[in-house]
């Protein structure tokens, strides 16, 4: 269906627009269109008496006229101003009373009489087409890259192709709603690469078998950087904040070291050799102390570290990527806070692939050599002439004439330094997926007689359609390998090009979910599927497999435990992340970074992933423990770790760990609203706007978003001198008729968070332009009061969670909305409010825990049919 | 009659790995031939924040403005481009910076769906015009992608990846593939045709089991299938061309260099791409300017300067970005000019080159009134070609309008392009 103008369907909610579907009168073939449901005449009389006289031919607020409807309110043009009129009515946004105008008001029960009436007239609307069903949907990129691990055993990365799949579209948030998905050229060659490379991947260790693992422990003096190699050039100040060797060669201190993992170093034995030899698991251990944390020098800034030295450990992708000074395309794989003055051995296991080089570097460090020129010319005046009178060493014989300044680093020079006295690196093993085909199994494939192959693709084909296959559908594939197979080509080659097949297959990209001959129920095997899509963004492991072949998922009792043994899961952390992305929109956080200069903490601290995890892990909580939804609105817990604990402003013993915090009753903090994640992500970086972060409010929490701004308003430009704050030059906006109704709306729910600056640090006043700079809290106030659209006046943050508390009818429905949407790839229609009534009512008569909630909803009609 | 050409040699270019001139079978046979009309080229460069209004649009029409101050750096081709104002996509495409990604559409992602080609961009419909002429139909590249840029989408709905690597694009473009690599390129081709082959039946077979609107759904992964198809065997009949010389290095660590230095790497790739005939597609984002790596000497970053409240130091630290950007584009279309085609014009007048952003004006997130400036392409180019301020807001003044004008000229017999009510007015053929 193609709108003349495509704007037209920003102008009204989903249910609009599925209204207007739904209304399109398609009679089939042969068969007398069903009769249209004829309106209510009291509606006709609401209209009359409430709506028209701002709306008519002649005034037309907002675009709209009533005139057309009154005079003939069954005519299908004007079903989606019904729709319309129910979203208004329902949010309570109009009729609206205006200062100085008496405008007529209906009474409460009016009101609801109205909506009652509006409801039914759109259900029987909708219920004129066919009931709204789940279209094909496509795998995700995320459940695609899981189902080739969680399949063949895979590393995800082992396939450039996967890795570089053009991205999901996202809709409401959601990458996964069927009607909005495609497939493309590119996609589909993506698919067809991405098949053969991890299956080669899959089949490497039978060809190739896997190397003996070993344990290969490096020296001190066998770590070293790779742009910058020990001896061949060093500067003397370089080294001296870089990095000094013991002169018996027992530790190799780091001086200095890069949050963004700069210039780290490495076992150059280990690099030299081209990296780890195999693709598998590898153990890396790093023996290290902090040495001289509190050191004499705190008359010199920057020498001192508040929190723990951090050392990283992680790899290059290959011997290329670490003889530069920085590269995106390294992984830190985990961060340890290193104790002082005591060894310690912090190890990571890590699956890496053959060619990748491990690497460690000091994350918090005094960084670059401006501080220790400071400190020596403060303390050691002496050293100073020394350094002046040569500063560069370029070869051995210069090395031994700068021992003076090597002796003076280890023996005089008290900056905070990790010490490395060891690192082990040792594998490979190979990798563990125990739910996937494994090596052994694929040397069974390539191996099986003739004769076999049938039950070998059927295997393989049941695994990767997530049912069981019957010898007719794979025949295809299995006529092929045979052909192969007598034109010369190897069992191996043969099976990976049939098996390559299968999984570019639609009946591997899609999931099935029946269709509308099977009936509106899901089979076993589809709930299976569906179930662990939602909840783990991957195929169903053997535990579900079997009770889909026992015939026992579809039987509520088992499903709910099932849901109870997911949730517990470690592979739920899917749903946290999936679902924290789509509902809260996470995805957008990272999307606007601050400047630098003006947030140094947001980088320095690794602020993104942390705040990102803050949420994840409240949310996690509630699920686990079965917490009051509501919890998400106002929390007397959060989780920090030392960066967003500075960041917060908040004391106490923190590390680079989470640990939980009990929130006093006054905190700013409680509740989703008082997360950085959020706030940073309603934010560009750079100022705030009440607008943007009211809208999220709207549109995430209380799941009422404000229809979008009608075209051409003039859009508002924050004021960076810090003369006029937000409010005055949104009141000046609103000085205009036609956007004061809308904004009337939007605003006080964003008014509210502007304690909070563009990365949710608390404030108190705006920022100003001082000489050429930006400066935090110089400007004008932050007036956080205001007055919402109902007339409640909201003082501060407090009074406003307490009303979004107040609001759970709204967040709850919209919350049960959104995991639907996101369990199913199908967002709710009318069709479905009885459904979504159901389950509302269920879970607030028994005071439903969040995993109740998310429990009734996989039991729901909705979820277990198509 | 070779113009200079400071970074080439034309003979070596010529001169395939193996010492046989038959690297651009193309250019080389026009030549013989009698010279028919170059190739037609499009270049598409996209800026993230885009021009400050004032600065980038002239006051007065036609041709006899006064140069804004971006526009200096083009001053000696004023009459060989059109600075455009007014053009933008009316209601279709608002949304700030998530607004850009419909800078070469028209349309939004999250609208796609309403039109026949999704949201296509017009590189893309161009690309796809061209099909197996050139090794590669288009080439994508950014410095550093931003994921609101999204710059380029194909007619499913899908955005291209764009090539972030120099060495990766130098090597795409020349870099002559070992037989082995070539080899297993080949038997990649064949068994991804047998895979083909083999989805195909899966998906008739599919597709029987389904109602309608799902069959609509597998027909559209079958038109890929069969897109693909296509592509492979055009990507098979380039396998055994020798890739172009190229008497040109890339510096070593181009990749690690500073979003200044990259830049200008950018454009000479892209201008080598184009001499060469390896594409006459290619669009350029420019993003990825990194505070600690610009090579710019700023007191804040790039998104925090498009903040700039109007205070003048700020605005003078954000036109260095700008004017940069101008004096690039510049420099590219000099070195275009420099070379000349064997049907007797320059590679410039062959090629549309297009510069804008899908943001009007960055410190208010308006997406009215884009920058767009278009040079070369055989127009009879009209100086400042500005929609009256009473037709804006009309369908005469879509961007998409302009789309079409340059896919007509890229030699596409269409008569519209997404949202284009018809092409632009005022600007004519020369």
């Amino acid at each position: 269906m193609r709108f003349a103008s495509a704007g037209i369907l920003t102008l009204g909610t989903a249910l609009l627009a599925s209204a207007v579907l739904a209304a399109d009168p398609q009679p089939a073939d042969g068969e007398a269109a069903i009769a249209r449901p004829a309106i209510d005449p009291d509606i006709v009389t609401f209209v009359e008496t409430y709506c028209s006289e701002c709306h008519n031919d002649f005034v037309e607020e907002g675009d709209r006229s009533f005139d057309g409807f009154i005079a003939d309110p069954d005519d299908a043009a004007h079903d989606y101003l019904v729709a319309e009129m129910l979203d208004q009515l329902n949010h309570g946004t109009m009729p609206k009373q205006r200062p100085g105008e008496n405008v007529l008001m209906p009474s409460d029960d009016e009101r609801r009489l109205a909506v009652a009436s509006l409801t039914g007239h759109l259900s029987a609307l909708a219920a004129l087409d066919d009931p709204a069903e789940t279209l094909l949907r496509r795998l995700t990129n995320v459940e695609y890259r899981n189902t080739m691990r969680d399949l063949l055993g895979v590393n995800p990365v082992a396939s450039e192709a996967a890795m570089s799949l053009p991205a999901d579209q996202r809709v409401h948030g959601l990458e996964n709603l069927a009607a909005e998905q495609s497939i493309s050229l590119q996609l589909m060659s993506s698919y067809v690469l991405a098949a053969q490379e991890y299956l080669d991947a899959a089949f490497a260790p039978v060809i190739d078998p896997l190397p003996a693992a070993t344990r290969r422990k490096f020296a001190p003096i066998e770590l070293e950087e790779g742009i910058y190699p020990r001896k061949e050039k060093f500067t003397m100040i370089n080294a001296a904040t870089w990095t000094n060797l013991a002169r018996d060669h027992s530790y190799i201190d780091f001086g200095t070291g890069f949050v963004t993992g700069d210039r780290p170093f490495l076992p150059k034995p280990l690099m030299n050799k081209g990296g780890v030899p195999a693709d598998g698991v590898y153990t890396i251990r790093v023996e290290v102390e902090a040495v001289h944390r509190e050191n004499p020098y705190k008359d010199v800034p920057a020498t001192q570290i508040e929190e723990a030295l951090k050392l990283a450990i992680g790899f290059a992708p290959d011997n290329q990527q670490v003889k530069v000074v920085h590269s995106p395309s390294r992984t830190t794989l985990n961060i340890f806070d290193v104790a002082d003055n005591q060894r310690q051995t912090f190890e990571v296991k890590a699956l890496m692939r053959k060619g990748n080089v491990p690497l460690i570097y000091c994350v918090n460090c005094v960084r670059g050599t401006r501080v220790i020129s400071r400190v020596i010319e403060s303390h050691y005046p002496e050293m100073l002439a020394f350094i002046n009178e040569r500063r560069t060493f370029e070869t051995d014989e210069d090395g031994k004439r700068a021992q003076p300044i090597l002796d003076f680093l280890e023996l005089e020079y008290k900056g905070p330094r990790l010490r490395i006295y060891s690192m082990q690196v040792e594998g490979p093993y190979p990798e563990p997926q125990p739910e996937a085909f494994t090596s052994a199994d694929f040397a069974r494939f390539a191996t099986a007689p003739r004769a076999q192959l049938g039950d070998v693709f059927v295997e393989f084909a049941s695994r990767a359609f997530r049912r069981p296959v019957s010898q007719a559908e794979i025949a295809p594939f299995l006529n092929f390998t045979k052909a192969e197979l007598d034109g010369g080509a190897s069992q191996i080659d043969a099976l990976k090009t049939g098996f390559a097949a299968i999984l570019a297959s639609p009946q591997f990209l899609f999931l099935d979910e029946g269709n509308s001959e099977t009936g509106r129920s899901l089979d076993n095997y589809q709930l299976a599927t569906r179930l662990s899509y939602f909840l783990w963004s991957t195929l169903p492991d053997r535990e579900l497999r079997e009770l889909a072949a026992a015939g026992a998922l579809t039987d509520p009792k088992i499903l709910r435990a099932q849901v109870a043994r997911m949730v517990a899961d470690e592979r739920a952390s899917a749903f946290i992340t999936g679902f924290t992305r789509a509902w809260l929109r996470l995805d957008k956080l990272g999307s606007m970074p601050p400047d630098q200069r003006v947030h140094p903490l947001y980088f320095a601290a690794r602020l993104e992933p942390a705040m990102r995890q803050e949420t994840e892990l409240v949310f996690a909580e509630v699920l686990r423990r079965n917490l009051d939804p509501r919890t998400f609105l106002d929390s007397d817990f959060t989780y920090l770790n030392d960066g967003l604990a500075r960041h917060y402003r908040m004391d106490g013993d923190f590390g680079e760990n989470f640990s939980r915090v009990a929130l006093s009753a006054d905190s700013p903090r409680r509740g989703l609203i008082g997360h950085a994640s959020i706030l940073t992500a309603s934010a560009n970086g750079i100022d705030t706007s009440p607008v943007i972060r009211g809208v999220w409010v709207l549109d995430n929490l209380l799941g009422t978003p404000p229809p979008a701004p009608p075209p051409d308003v003039p859009a508002i430009e924050p004021d960076a001198r810090g003369a006029t704050t937000i409010r005055e030059l949104l009141e000046k906006h609103r000085s205009v008729q036609a956007c004061r109704d809308c904004h009337a709306n939007l605003d006080p729910y964003g008014f509210p968070l502007e304690v909070f600056g563009p990365t949710g640090e608390l404030r108190s006043r705006y920022p100003k332009e001082v000489d050429g700079k930006v400066r935090l809290d110089r400007g004008l106030p932050v007036e956080s009061d205001t007055v919402l659209p109902s007339g409640l006046a909201i003082a501060d943050l407090a009074t406003f969670r307490q009303h979004l508390r107040g609001r759970d009818e709204n967040f709850m429905r919209h919350l049960v909305e959104k995991l639907l949407s996101y369990g199913t790839g199908r967002e709710p229609t009318i069709h479905d409010r009885a459904e979504i009534e159901a389950i509302l009512s269920q879970s607030s008569q028994q005071q439903s825990g969040f995993a109740d909630v998310l429990a009734r909803v996989i039991v729901s009609d909705y979820f277990r049919q198509r | 009659m070779l113009k200079k050409f400071p970074l080439l040699s034309r003979r070596t270019l010529l001169r395939s790995a193996g010492g046989v001139a038959l690297a651009l079978p193309l250019l080389e046979s026009a030549a013989w031939a009698g010279a028919p009309a170059a190739p037609k080229r499009m270049v598409c460069i996209g800026s993230t924040l885009g021009f400050v209004p004032g600065e980038f649009f002239p006051e007065q029409l036609g041709h006899d403005y006064a140069l804004p101050r971006l526009l200096q750096p083009l001053a000696h081709l004023r009459d060989q481009f059109t600075v455009m104002s007014g053009l933008d996509h009316g209601v279709n495409a608002q949304g700030g910076h998530n607004g850009c990604h419909a800078l070469l559409s028209g349309v939004l992602g999250s609208n796609a769906r309403n039109y026949p080609d999704s949201n296509i961009t017009v590189d893309q419909r161009a690309a796809a015009h061209v099909g197996a002429a050139t090794r590669y139909p288009s080439l994508v590249l950014s410095p550093q992608t931003d994921n609101l840029m999204k710059m380029s989408w194909t007619g499913a709905g899908t955005s291209i990846t764009p090539i972030e690597s120099l060495q990766q694009t130098f090597d795409l473009l020349f870099m002559q593939d070992n037989p082995a690599k070539i080899d297993l390129a080949r038997r990649r081709l064949t068994k991804s045709q047998s895979i083909l082959d083999m989805v195909t039946d899966q998906a008739k077979a599919l597709g029987q089991q389904v109602g309608a609107a799902d069959r609509q759904r597998v027909d559209q992964y079958l038109t890929s299938v069969r897109e693909l198809e296509l592509r492979l065997s055009q990507s098979g009949e380039w396998l055994d061309v020798a890739k172009p010389a190229a008497d040109y290095a890339l510096p070593a660590g181009a990749d690690q260099a500073s979003y200044k230095e990259r830049l200008r790497l950018w454009y000479d790739l892209m201008a080598l791409a184009l001499q060469t005939d390896s594409t006459r597609v290619i669009t350029l984002e420019l993003s990825g300017i990194r505070e600690a790596s610009s090579g710019f000497n700023l007191s804040r970053g790039y998104h925090a300067l498009s903040h700039h409240g109007k205070i003048p130091e700020v605005l003078e630290e954000l036109h260095v970005i700008e004017a940069f950007h101008m004096a690039e584009f510049a420099r590219f279309l000099d070195r275009l000019k420099s070379v000349q085609e064997p049907g007797g014009e320059t590679l410039f007048d062959a090629t549309m080159s297009l510069i804008g952003s899908g943001l009007g004006n960055a410190a208010s997130h308006s997406n009215k009134n884009l920058p767009l400036l278009l040079a070369g392409g055989g127009f009879r180019h009209a100086g400042h070609l500005a929609i009256p301020e009473k037709r804006r807001d009309t369908e005469d003044a879509l961007a998409t309008n302009l789309y079409l004008t340059m896919l007509q000229r890229f030699g596409l017999e269409i008569d519209s392009f997404n949202t284009s009510a018809h092409t632009l007015t005022g600007l004519e053929l020369a």
